[in-house]
């Protein structure tokens, strides 16, 4: 009976396996997320975050002797706050599919139940991380087109100059250089890779360097670029654009929440259960999160310029 | 045939769960007025020829922010993706107190996502709008003259100037008009305009 497989030890299996693949996955590739501000309120009793934002203040010239009376009052109406709520993947796993052959899963064939069940929930357990990260970078991008401040074309490719029109507004806004990230849309990157190839632009020693693969394609003009398919697309005098994005981190606030309740730094987890009369097993993904404009609308006050909205046309490149 | 656009409902931003966790995350597009030049001390919004705001659209911005984009003076146009249109239709939100979407199948209209966005059409009926708009105020223009035009189009649309080279051309065009097809409607003692000699 030591070998028996029962249903306690299938659940357990697969619930093991479908949470370390969905860690290892989100640790792997934790998306746009690494690029913003992140409050981690797992543990608290609390669904809420409130990002502080503190309106500038003056100083002036004194004279010698004299008592300074002006106080500066901090304003903090301008905070964002974002509250969590829950998004969820599900997957089903029949009693046939995990006694059928399972090649394609494990390398090896017929394997016993409980492997093929294990192997089924790894790739479940990457699959739910994968559709997760998406559904988090989906929701943070989709605040790019909000920014206030905005440049870009919306009748052909990112160039260069406008990639440095970019960079400059946040200089003109008063953001801080380090750290500054382009979430581009692949196809905006696209025109941009011509930059590194051009000795004129970079010097002849630079682009061999890149010519012999020696070096990544990862800054330009002070900001990382990091390319997803998670920018979406919105409309610029009536074209199509993709709404990308250069920021500080500070443009976007995310709030995580371990789901059930413990353990900090992951915000998702993934329950298993036996549905005896439909003969499956049932995995659910839930991911605890939300997202808010930090500092990313208007420069009043020194409230907002961190994001820059980053537009380019669709198909036109 | 136009978009069938998913009315707003003023429960979705601010209906809470048991939990006192926003009960529901859906996402919609705004229409923003186009600003000329944003990060400049001198920007503007821009308009048409005959004053009308020109819009973009943005991506599916998160509904439970409704007050900050209409304080920034975006418009809400309708819910982004058919999650969402599924999730404000599920029958079980009664049970919170919350009037689920009736009919929200009827609003899956892009042909292959299902989603009630659809760009291309959506643009297509602001522009077939804007023909309608135009018309309007030409014929408001010549009716009840361009001050009185203007101050109905701010009803629309909240600080809307009419720009003056506009509503020129509309009474010269009318003038015209009026000359060339009803020369008979003409008074007999209504002087006709004349050139002045430079």
């Amino acid at each position: 009976m030591a070998d028996e497989t029962t249903t306690t030890t299938l659940v357990e299996a697969i619930r093991t396996e479908a949470i370390g693949a969905a860690v290892l996955g989100y640790e792997a590739n934790p998306g746009v997320v690494g690029f913003t501000t992140v409050a981690d309120i797992s543990g608290q009793p609390t669904l809420k975050h409130v990002f502080p934002i503190l309106d500038n203040i003056s100083a002036a010239a004194i004279a010698e002797g004299t008592d300074y009376t002006t106080n500066s009052a901090l304003d903090s109406t301008g905070s964002a706050s974002a509250t969590v709520s829950e998004h969820a993947v599900k997957a089903t796993i029949t009693s046939l599919t995990m006694g059928a052959t399972q090649e394609d899963f494990v390398g090896a064939p017929r394997p016993g139940v409980l492997a093929a069940a294990s192997a089924r929930a790894a790739t479940i357990g990457t699959m739910f991380a994968r559709a997760l990260v998406k559904r988090q970078d989906q929701d943070v991008t989709a605040l790019f087109s909000a920014f206030n401040s905005s440049t870009g074309t919306n009748t052909g490719a990112v160039t260069s100059t406008l990639f440095i029109d970019a960079t400059s507004t946040l200089d003109q806004n008063n953001i801080p250089d380090s750290p500054r990230i382009a979430v581009l849309h692949p196809t905006q990157v696209k025109p941009l890779v011509a930059v590194f190839d051009d000795a004129s632009t970079i010097g002849a020693a630079g682009a061999a360097i890149i010519g012999r693969g020696q070096a990544g394609f990862g800054m330009l003009y002070g900001a990382n670029i990091f390319r997803t398919t998670s920018v979406g697309t919105a409309t610029v005098s009536s074209s199509t654009v993709y709404a990308g994005a250069i920021m500080h981190p500070d443009a976007v606030g995310v709030v995580n929440k371990n789901p059930s309740g413990g353990g900090g730094g992951f915000p998702m987890s993934v329950e298993v259960e036996t549905d005896i009369s439909l003969r499956a097993v049932e995995v659910v993904g839930v991911g605890v999160w939300g997202e808010v404009e930090y500092r990313g609308g208007a420069t009043t006050n020194g409230r907002g310029g961190a994001g820059v909205y980053f537009y380019s046309n669709t198909t036109n490149q | 045939m136009p978009l069938k656009l998913v009315p707003f409902d003023p429960q979705w931003p601010v209906a809470v769960g048991q939990s006192g966790a926003m009960l529901l995350d859906i996402h919609a597009i705004y229409r923003r007025p186009h600003v000329v030049a944003p990060q400049d001390a001198a920007a503007y919004v821009s308009t048409d020829e005959a004053g009308f705001p020109m819009w973009d659209l943005t991506g599916g911005l998160p509904v439970r922010d409704h007050a900050k984009w209409t304080a920034r003076g975006f418009q809400y146009v309708t819910l982004a993706g058919r999650e969402d249109l599924i999730a404000v239709g599920k029958e079980d939100l009664a049970e919170q107190g919350f009037r689920p979407l009736a009919d929200w199948q009827s609003y899956q209209q892009h042909p292959v996502t299902r989603d009630p966005w659809h760009a291309a059409v959506y643009l297509a009926d602001l522009r077939a709008e804007r023909v309608d708009e135009l018309a309007q105020l030409r014929q408001l223009i010549a009716t009840i003259g361009p001050e009185m035009a203007g101050r109905m189009m701010q009803g629309k649309y909240p600080g809307y100037q009419l720009p003056e080279a506009f509503s020129e051309s509309v009474l010269a065009e009318h003038e015209s008009g009026d000359e060339a097809a009803t020369p008979a409607k003409r008074g007999p003692g209504r002087p006709r305009k004349e050139a002045v000699p430079a």
